[in-house]
């Protein structure tokens, strides 16, 4: 039960919650109500600020990319590294700020480049040396090919005559210790623990005294790879920021088409929407055997799929847009998911189905999906708290402080006889829980017809489920009756698609846009209009234009 | 029991002795010769709260019962010191802690970043990092974290599954994989490299790998802002860190080592007792063999998307049984922790160490919880147990029962300055240390 006073949510105990985007909301640290910062007056003027874009390392995800296109398949060398941090508030694995690399990390760049390097050198050797160190210009000018090209590829821009030198010393101790392969070996292990890899430092020059630096070619080709697919560029993009070809913006749209059609890109979008709806993990997810005997691994993996298979389908054969996430009619399953949904008689492979026609109600995209519901919920029982926090944070891009001291956070234990509902009803009932709980457990209501493993069901300990939720405060605020009218109340809100584009902005941008600047608040807002009337993939298309993505600033106390 | 020799044959990991050729190789780097004994610390993390009608001995001073749960360690009653009376103050700045806040502040002193319960974080080193910056360069690796967490738990929060940090965003995650854990201590994950000449030329490799890193690390560190240059910072520190583990050897002992444990060993929950078993031989055995002196073992993530202890016929989550109160289930579990402790605290007496006496009367087991209560969630009463030993600085075999309450801070304080021979006067945030654990 909730036994103390909570003064954060309202300032008082028993006054509506803040409208957001009050103080109230969205104030402090770790304050992210991003999706209600209005831009400023005018975003045509010509653009004078950006954030100062924080040093961004190559997260988990991007290194193993970035080795596989430069050296080939590793994936049988079972590489693991240090999970990054991701927050309910920040649910992307690529935050900047964060990215600390401790020692045991350092270890696994350190282990992770020789295994990588050694394995590169017994199996795949020609795909990075082009010479022969036996022919007349002999090993030493075959050493230099080597560290020139690779280097050069691996760093994202030509090297410079230091980094040449410090290469050459390294491949030199390595040859002496073996053969020319050996020096190799020492090279590659070398460049994936430096600097210049692991990060993504940014050089294009200043002109003059301006803070605001455009892009050149090679920075312009680092950022639209990582952004459209997670991975360093290919030689077109290389090619293209060598000729001075990624300058102007129909050059760079240009590259973003060719880039978006590329499966990578597919990927890249569905990693988005994965991390945001924080669904990274279905088949990783514990739930009571005892109470959920039909949710097996097989259920688990084919729950990944439908999520991803969806928003492949909305993004790339849709409209793409927010509301249609919200919204569509139909899924995708197979009969494994099928059996477990109610509906047997699906094929074997995944296959889009419209869900009414099968008699599934409710039937809203996401909002309905089990993976979804299974993952915002507890091992063995829903939970309207977490379901609700799920759509004020992730959906709607509000703070929720969290309960105050001394408050104690055990949840409503269920009696027999008593459905979750109405066990969870104390939090909204006492003063002291409700004027937080009354912003999140009255939106979770809306999906009790899903249990915990995302099953539909109509009773609940031998009750008729209640579905009847409401939002408070924001500019749906109301009462709805299921997912299937609270996705409806989603896909007219302009906070939800602000919120989605703020997301996106993360997602591009690495950092959080409670630091954003005006030029950064443009930014979301260009977002968000393209989101609107093009669907995320004309969103995705206009990031490289937005000024964030064109400019780099000089940071303080930096180059 | 007789101690076995330092020298004895070591059979550890699944009863197979061989010689790892790499190690055989090492050059002699700590002396064994040195007059003192060497003191170590072992963190011995489980989650979840306790039930206090369970755990708290009764009784005081030396004259104490100890409570159900610790009935396994009556073996080794002399070697605890258990505790009542220690509240977590810090756990409640700059507002209520849950698991994450409490867990945060209980081994750092320090109060934990305020934001929701997903995004709380530390402000300040966990004691094991504080005492490793001490006392750890003297061995290759300087802390080893490990445990047994299962993919999934803490529902994917890093936070829930992590026992050690420097600060807010540098979490150390333990090593819970068998064979990495394995490959960490005893040979670097260093394919192939076998005799003394191997082992050179991979050295000079590696010195002049890191050299180089280290000179670009340097160059490019102007071109950043203020904060990113302390990011890269942070990465050469511990470059710099790992450059003793893998630059230098582990000291010539005749320690024997076991085969390496298969990459594809049963990580799934329900293998947890053979799972943790294993990767505490190997912890043993890098303190046995003076691998590391600081050591963190981390007993699965805390709070919701727990374990279920199902080798004990539970169905339901740790987390879960915690919140509703299940004396049984809860006890169960706690007894098997202890029946755990006692484990390791007899491995680690079957070896004498320098000076005679044996290598567990050299090292403090810091047994710690992030609640007091774990059906109320309350950080008050913070569980702390000590045991094995700090080489005779610290009286074992008490019953230490404060009234008025003193702070978590004071006991880290006491453990920190009897380790590393310091003479400090707080701990943390001074403002939950006026001194050290009166008694202790």
């Amino acid at each position: 039960m909730c036994l103390a006073l909570t003064l954060a949510c309202t300032g008082q105990i028993g006054d509506p919650p803040p409208a957001p985007g009050s103080p109230g909301i969205g104030s402090g640290p770790g304050s992210t109500g991003t999706g209600v910062v209005p831009p400023p007056m005018s975003c045509t003027d010509p653009v004078t600020d950006v954030d100062t874009t924080a040093l961004r390392r190559l997260t988990n995800a991007e290194y193993l990319n970035t080795v596989s296109d430069l050296l080939g398949d590793v994936s049988a060398l079972n590489l693991d590294f240090a999970a990054e941090l991701t927050t309910a508030d920040y649910p992307f694995r690529n935050k900047a700020a964060e990215q600390q690399t401790p020692p045991v990390l350092a270890y696994q760049y350190l282990t992770a480049a020789e295994k990588i390097a050694a394995d590169t050198v017994k199996s795949r050797l020609s795909r990075v040396l082009s010479c022969d160190p036996a022919a007349a210009a002999g090993e030493l000018a075959c050493a230099k090919t080597f560290i020139s090209a690779f280097a050069s590829k691996a760093f994202r821009r030509p090297i410079d005559a230091t980094q040449s030198q410090a290469l050459l010393s390294v491949w030199q101790v390595g040859r002496d210790t073996g053969d020319f392969k050996t020096g190799v070996e020492s090279v590659i292990a070398a460049i994936l623990q430096m600097p210049e890899f692991l990060y993504r430092f940014e050089m294009s020059p200043p002109v003059g005294a301006q803070k605001l630096i455009a892009l050149d070619g090679w920075d312009m080709a680092t950022r639209l790879s990582y952004l459209l697919w997670n991975s360093s560029p290919d030689e077109a993009l290389f090619a293209a920021a060598e000729a001075g070809q990624l300058q102007t913006p129909a050059q760079i749209s240009a590259q973003v088409a060719r880039m978006m059609s590329q499966p990578r890109a597919k990927e890249v979008i569905a990693r988005f929407h994965e991390q945001w709806l924080q669904v990274t993990n279905i088949p990783t997810l514990e739930k009571d055997p005892a109470v959920f005997p039909r949710f097996t691994p097989a259920v688990a993996a084919a729950m990944q799929q439908e999520v991803k298979s969806f928003v492949d389908a909305v993004v790339w054969q849709g409209d793409g847009k927010v509301a249609s996430l919200f919204t569509a009619p139909y899924t995708f399953m197979n009969d494994v998911l099928g059996r477990f949904y109610g509906v047997p008689g699906q094929g074997v492979t995944f296959a889009r189905v419209d869900r009414a026609a099968l008699g599934m109600r409710p039937a809203s995209g996401i909002l309905t999906m089990g993976g979804l519901l299974a993952e915002h919920a507890d091992r063995n029982n829903t939970s309207p708290t977490r379901r609700g926090v799920f759509v004020r944070k992730a959906l709607l891009c509000e703070d929720l402080p969290p309960p105050p001291a001394n408050v104690n956070i055990v949840p409503p234990v269920q009696q027999p006889n008593q459905t979750r509902r109405q066990a969870m009803t104390a939090h909204v009932e006492d003063p002291f829980c409700a004027s937080c709980h009354t912003m999140m457990d009255p939106i979770g209501f809306g999906f009790e017809g899903f249990d915990a493993s995302g099953a539909w069901r109509t009773t609940d300990s031998g009750q008729p489920v209640d579905m009847s939720g409401s939002i408070m405060g924001s500019d749906v605020a109301g009462t709805f009756n299921g997912s299937t009218e609270l996705g409806a109340k989603l896909a007219s809100s302009d906070e939800a698609l602000g919120c989605a584009a703020a997301q996106w902005f993360r997602f591009a941008f690495g950092r959080d846009p409670a630091l954003m600047t005006d030029g950064d608040r443009c930014a979301v807002k260009a977002l968000q209009t393209a989101l609107k009337e093009g669907g995320a993939l004309a969103l995705v298309r206009s990031i490289p234009q937005t000024a964030p993505f064109l400019y780099r600033k000089v940071p303080q106390g930096g180059l | 029991m007789k101690p076995l020799s330092r020298r004895t044959l070591l059979r550890g990991v699944g009863g197979v002795a061989i010689a790892l050729p790499f190690l055989e190789a090492m050059q002699l780097r700590v002396a064994w010769a040195q007059a003192a004994a060497p003191k170590r610390l072992v963190m011995w993390f489980t989650g979840n709260g306790q039930m206090p009608a369970y755990w708290y001995p009764t009784g005081t001073g030396t004259n104490f019962t100890l409570n159900k749960v610790h009935a396994p360690l009556e073996p080794y009653k002399s070697k605890l010191i258990l505790f009542d009376g220690i509240n977590n103050d810090a756990s409640k700045v700059p507002a209520y802690g849950g698991h994450q806040g409490s867990h945060a502040a209980m081994i750092s002193g320090m109060p934990h970043t305020a934001a929701g319960f997903d995004a709380m974080r530390p402000t300040g080193p966990s004691i094991d990092q504080r005492v490793a910056d001490k006392i750890g360069g003297a061995t290759r690796i300087k802390h080893l974290p490990t445990g047994t967490v299962p993919a999934g738990s803490g529902n994917g929060n890093p936070f829930q599954a992590i026992g050690s940090w420097r600060g807010a965003t540098e979490l150390i995650p333990p090593i819970v994989q068998p064979s990495r854990l394995f490959d960490y201590l005893f040979s670097d994950g260093v394919p192939g490299a076998t005799g003394a000449a191997a082992a050179e030329a991979l050295r000079k490799r590696r010195k002049s790998i890191l050299d180089t890193v280290m000179s670009r690390f340097a160059e490019l560190r102007s071109r950043v802002g203020i904060e990113d240059k302390a990011r890269l910072d942070n990465h050469v520190s511990s470059i710099r860190e790992i450059e003793t583990q893998v630059l230098t050897m582990p000291p010539q002992i005749t320690c024997m080592l076991p085969s390496r444990p298969p990459d594809n060993f049963s990580m799934a929950g329900s293998n947890i007792p053979a799972w943790s078993r294993l990767n505490l031989d190997l912890m043993i055995l890098a303190l046995a063999c003076d691998v590391t002196r600081v050591a963190n073992y981390f007993w699965f993530a805390m709070g919701s998307g727990g374990v279920t202890f199902s080798w004990l016929g539970h169905t339901n989550t740790h987390h879960n049984l915690a919140h509703a109160n299940a004396l049984k289930e809860m006890t169960e579990i706690n007894t098997w922790f202890s029946q755990q402790l006692l484990y390791l605290m007899q491995q680690l007496d079957k070896y004498t160490d320098v000076g005679g006496g044996s290598l567990l009367d050299n090292t403090l087991i810091m047994w710690w919880n992030e609640l007091g209560d774990g059906a109320a969630h309350l950080s008050d009463r913070a569980p702390f147990v000590l045991a094995g030993g700090a080489g005779g600085a610290l009286t074992m075999g008490r019953f230490l029962n404060y009234a008025p309450r003193i702070q978590s801070n004071q006991v880290l304080l006491t453990a920190y300055n009897v380790l590393t021979g310091s003479q400090d006067t707080t701990f943390g945030d001074p403002k939950y240390c006026p001194g050290p654990a009166p008694g202790l």
